[in-house]
């Protein structure tokens, strides 16, 4: 504690002074802390720091507010009401008067005037009590008396226009405020002062300290002492005790030798005697009063240990069989009559609701039946075709035109395009001893690139057609228009066209200088195989088709198995009056397989050695010679052919067949395996059945425009006893030009749509008397015709002047629903394809080398509601009315031969001829017996008759 | 009704034009017969059944004064016609496409 800072004093002023006399003493320049020495010594005082009440710091902020507050903290503190017990010495200075509230100000009163108006200090104002409410009467009064001399002079003005009566006067015990009082004009601090706030927390601290002797109440039992019991230390266990033992001094430090003896204290008074006089030892009065004890409890080490066992989780599943009732169970409950009731009574629900579907189906929207969603781009509004992508190769396809469109038959957007010389028979011939340099091509080109073909096939000669084998879609057999076979093998180039980046042409993949060229050019492939000059086609090869893979043919014409079950046949057509049949595979007594060094060598030019064993040697294994119907007349030239059995279509096989060939068809197919590398896969087709149900007879459209049924089985032949093909079944005239189309529809297999010259018909099979659809002739040629593959009812014809008619038999039979153009040069080729079921896509090639992608509109690919039906209806309806026209035709027959007959008879020209007794005889008889085997034959088909019980047919000979 | 009445009736429901099949089944859902086979009846009856026990109960809460006597659902490939009794509980199958 600093010597200037006087301590806190709990007691009134005046005992202050006797308080603490040694820090009285002890304090220099400070004054005295008595009130008189104090207010002598008013005014010159330093200031020491302000130690207030410690009841008052409770309330006080801190800072320069501080003494304010305190000033306040004062008035309050000697306000009667509190009655404060603590007071602070100060020292104030002048400058303090600053921090006085406005309405308040400092005032020097003497003594006489205090005397005078009962403010005597110490008497009637203590520091505690140290404010007095005066009148302001008498404080008028005594300005009047005493004039100037009156100490409240210089507040004349402020008295006088005080409101109340009252002015309060405070007494400033320690002259804080520079003066021994303060006179305060504001009524509200008056108040204040009269009243001071109740809420002080000064207030709340003198509660505190007052002592209320606490009145003893009767305990209650809340738990507590069961708390108490509980904490209670209860020995179970007797004490521990301890016993620490210190080791004696060792007694043999005591010398044994030490020796004591009788000492005579009068003679050795001074040297070893010592006399210690007998007093009373007040520490034996000290009585022990407090006993500072302390126990520790000391637990037992005890090791416990606790673990639970962790079981991991398990898959946990309940089977359970569902309940059921014992077949005795079931009749005991059937026989429940609550169960017959319930019969009783649901049957009539059952049997109207059951009935109610049959009659009427309220579900039905007749909307959603109408066809179709309505809106839509491309929708049945829209009927165009549009224009997708178009392909022409500025080297490639000049003076060139397209002879055959076909798309791979597993890769999406990739097609071939074969081209030829467009040129004529005269042209030709003209041509042929100049040497033609540029090879004969098919162009394969992928949608996304369509500036450069992805591959280029070299032929030997101009390509007439070709087709990509349907089973290994990366062999392609073509047609040439020297009549030989061809074959190509891209299977090491399928990753090429494969591949969606467009051109190669990634520039990143090589350092710039040191292109590979070559890699960018597109590759010229060359063909692996040609059928030998003179075993096969004379004349150009017309049109090439590849056998089903389900079936085969063997060598004598018949439809076998095909155990390979992958297309290996080719057929083949040509103008020689000749259809071919090739086979593709390695004869049993083949080749014999090369070694790997011989391979080698035999590669050149990096063929394919796939059909190695073809090359130049290949002969047709069967041949159909078309034959002239008639003596003097000229041979059937064929120019397109078709078969019954399409690719794809496996109705003729028995289902454990077609299973078979699902099981078959594993991921490996497609490949066309070397027979080379795998002779085993060789022909070895002897256990294969023969297939029935398969027809051999097939449609050949002629270059005359004539339209044969030919069976392509050989027969013997009865004069000179060999194999030869029969003569054709049947035979017409349809087009007035060559056969340039001859397709089956893709919904009825024997339906053809049959074109050539200006015409077009639909024929059925075995339906011969006429055609189901005779259009009438187009203005222009008509260069192809194709089948719509979603609608029954569509086919597009394309003409000579670049234009496609689309025709809806639905529609209208009479003429095309629409005709559009699509090329400014004549269209040569159609090919179309289901890219997706939303969207289908037809290929068509002009006589300018270009080839012309077209979207299918909705409407066209769309089939109308029940569309099939309505176009079978069709058929059949036509079919009826052929039959309707043949029997007509038998009628009419007859009816011009009776006429004939009758028309001799009365010219008397012919004998008449009168039937004798006889011939009636005969003819009733052979009536009769035309009866009894009708008769018979229903018999039997009824089941009632044996074949062994046929009717004895008595001779008709005469 | 006898239970040869009883086989008449499932009979000639069995007839109705479409009808696929149909099967009774007691409170807890046991088939007592079904002319289906053993795994679908099975579906049919445990499925049906909770179906039905709330349908009733639906109608219960509505008015508790009323029953169900007979619903029909159509699906896209056929209609099952159930009529829950208090102990037995009768389906039928009907193909929705008869045409």
């Amino acid at each position: 504690m600093s010597a200037p800072r006087t301590p806190t004093k709990s007691a009134g002023s005046k005992s202050s002074e006797s308080k603490n006399p040694r820090e009285s003493s002890s304090q220099s320049g400070t004054p005295p802390t008595g009130s008189a020495q104090r207010r002598s010594a008013a005014g010159s005082q330093l200031g020491s720091p302000v130690v207030r009440s410690g009841a008052a710091s409770a309330v006080s902020p801190s800072g320069a507010r501080d003494k304010l507050s305190s000033a306040t903290n004062k008035q309050n503190a000697a306000s009667p009401v509190p009655a404060p017990k603590s007071a602070t010495e100060r020292v104030e200075v002048a400058e303090n008067a600053h921090f006085l509230p406005p309405g308040i100000h400092t005032i020097f009163i003497s003594s006489a005037t205090q005397q005078a108006m009962q403010l005597c200090v110490d008497e009637d104002l203590t520091q505690e009590n140290n404010s007095k409410m005066i009148d302001k009467e008498i404080l008028l009064n005594d300005i009047q008396t005493n004039g100037q001399g009156s100490n409240f002079y210089e507040f004349q003005q402020q008295i006088q226009s005080y409101p109340e009566n009252e002015i309060a006067i405070i007494y400033d015990y320690d002259y804080y405020y520079s003066q021994n009082f303060l006179i305060c004009f504001d009524s509200k601090l008056k108040k204040l002062i009269e009243n001071p706030p109740v809420t002080l927390p000064i207030q709340e601290s003198d509660e505190v300290e007052q002592y209320v002797p606490p009145v003893s109440k009767k305990w209650i039992s809340l738990g507590s002492e069961v708390e108490i019991e509980n904490e209670r230390l209860v020995l179970n266990r007797p004490l521990k005790r301890y016993k620490i033992k210190v080791p004696d001094r060792i007694a043999t430090t005591v010398s044994p030798s030490e020796k004591f003896k009788d000492l005579d204290p009068d003679i050795e008074r001074k040297k070893n005697f010592v006399r210690i006089e007998q007093y009373e030892d007040k520490q034996f009065e000290l009585k022990k009063m407090e006993l500072d004890l302390a126990i520790q409890a000391a637990p037992d080490y005890r090791e416990n240990s606790a673990q639970t066992i962790w079981r991991y989780p398990k898959n946990q599943w309940t089977q359970y069989e569902a309940r059921t009732f014992t077949e005795e169970d079931k009749i005991k409950c059937m026989g429940d009559p609550v169960l017959m009731n319930m019969i009783t009574n649901a049957k009539d629900l059952f049997s109207e609701a059951l009935q109610q579907n049959i009659i009427h189906d309220p579900f039905y929207l007749d909307w959603k039946e109408l066809g179709g969603n309505l809106d839509g781009l491309g929708g049945p509004g829209d009927s165009h075709l549009k224009e997708y992508q178009s392909f022409s190769s500025i080297k490639q396809s000049r003076d060139k035109i397209v002879t055959c469109v076909q798309w791979h038959p597993t890769l999406r957007g990739i097609i071939a395009v074969s081209l030829a010389a467009g040129q004529g028979f005269d042209e030709r011939t003209d041509n042929l001893s100049r040497i033609n340099t540029s090879p004969s091509l098919i162009l394969i080109w992928s949608f996304v690139d369509p500036i450069q073909p992805k591959l280029y096939l070299e032929a030997p000669d101009d390509i007439q057609c070709f087709q990509f084998s349907p089973t290994d879609p990366h062999v392609i057999a073509g047609g040439c228009i020297n009549g030989q076979v061809v074959m190509w093998d891209i299977k090491e180039y399928e990753e090429r066209i494969k591949n969606p980046r467009g051109d190669h042409r990634d520039k990143d993949l090589f350092i710039p200088g040191f292109e590979d060229e070559t890699f960018f050019q597109t590759p010229h492939i060359r063909y692996c195989a040609v059928s030998s000059i003179e075993n096969g086609h004379s004349e150009p090869i017309t049109d090439l088709q590849w056998i089903p893979d389900h079936y085969q043919i063997t060598a004598q014409g018949l439809p076998t198995e095909n155990l390979a079950m992958n297309c290996s046949q080719i057929m083949t057509c040509a103008f020689d009056n000749q259809v071919l049949f090739w086979e593709t595979r390695v004869p049993r007594a083949g080749v014999k397989p090369l070694s790997k060094k011989e391979r080698e060598i035999n590669h050149p030019m990096g063929v394919p050695l796939t059909f190695k064993h073809l090359d130049l040697i290949w002969k047709p294994y069967l041949r159909v010679t078309m034959q002239s119907p008639e003596t003097g007349m000229v041979d059937f030239a064929p120019r397109k052919f078709s078969m019954r059995e399409i690719q794809g279509d496996r109705d003729t096989l028995n289902q454990e067949e077609k299973d078979l060939f699902e099981k078959k068809k594993d991921p490996s197919l497609g490949q066309f395996v070397n027979p080379l590398d795998d002779p085993n896969k060789s022909l070895s087709q002897a256990k294969a059945k023969v297939l029935q149900s398969i027809d051999t007879f097939f449609y050949i459209g002629t270059e005359d425009g004539q339209l044969v049924y030919q069976d392509w089985m050989p027969q013997k032949d009865q004069d000179s006893t060999k194999f030869s093909t029969p003569k054709a079944a049947w035979s017409i005239a349809v087009v007035d030009g060559p056969v340039v189309a001859l397709k089956r529809s893709p919904f009825f297999k024997d339906v053809i749509l049959v074109a050539g010259g200006w015409l077009f018909q639909i024929w059925k099979e075995k339906i011969h008397s006429g055609a189901l659809l005779h259009a009438a002739p187009v203005k222009e040629k008509i260069t192809d015709a194709e089948w719509s593959p979603t609608r029954p009812g569509v086919f597009y014809i394309s003409k000579q002047n670049g234009s496609v008619d689309i025709w809806d038999i639905i529609d209208r039979t009479h003429a095309p629903s629409l005709s559009q153009s699509i090329s400014s040069s004549a269209v040569t080729f159609l090919n179309i394809k289901v890219i997706s079921s939303k969207q289908q896509l037809l290929a068509a090639g002009d006589s300018n080398g270009t080839l012309h992608i077209l979207e299918v509109p909705w409407a066209l690919r769309q089939p109308v509601n029940q569309e099939l039906a309505l176009v079978t209806n069709y058929l059949e309806r036509e079919t009826e009315r052929r039959g309707f026209v043949k029997h007509r035709w038998d009628l009419r027959e007859e009816e011009k031969r009776e006429k004939e007959r009758l028309a001799s008879m009365k010219a008397g020209i012919a004998p008449s001829h009168i039937p004798t007794q006889e011939e009636i005889d005969i003819r009733m008889k052979n009536e009769f017996n035309e009866f009894l085997q009708f008769e018979f034959g229903v018999l039997r088909e009824m089941g009632l008759r044996d074949e062994n019980e046929a009717p004895v047919i008595s001779s008709t000979a005469t | 009704m006898t239970q040869a009445e009883v086989d008449d009736t499932l009979k000639r429901i069995q007839e109705h034009k479409g009808v696929q099949g149909y099967l009774i089944i007691n409170n807890d859902g046991i088939p007592i017969r079904s002319n289906l086979d053993a795994s679908l009846t099975q579906q049919y009856a445990a499925l049906i059944k909770s179906l039905s026990d709330k349908a009733r109960s639906t109608i219960r809460e509505i008015d508790p004064s009323n029953e169900l006597v007979f619903f029909r659902m159509r699906t896209k490939k056929h209609e099952i016609l159930v009529a829950p009794e208090k102990e037995y509980t009768m389906i039928v199958l009907q193909a929705t496409d008869v045409q």
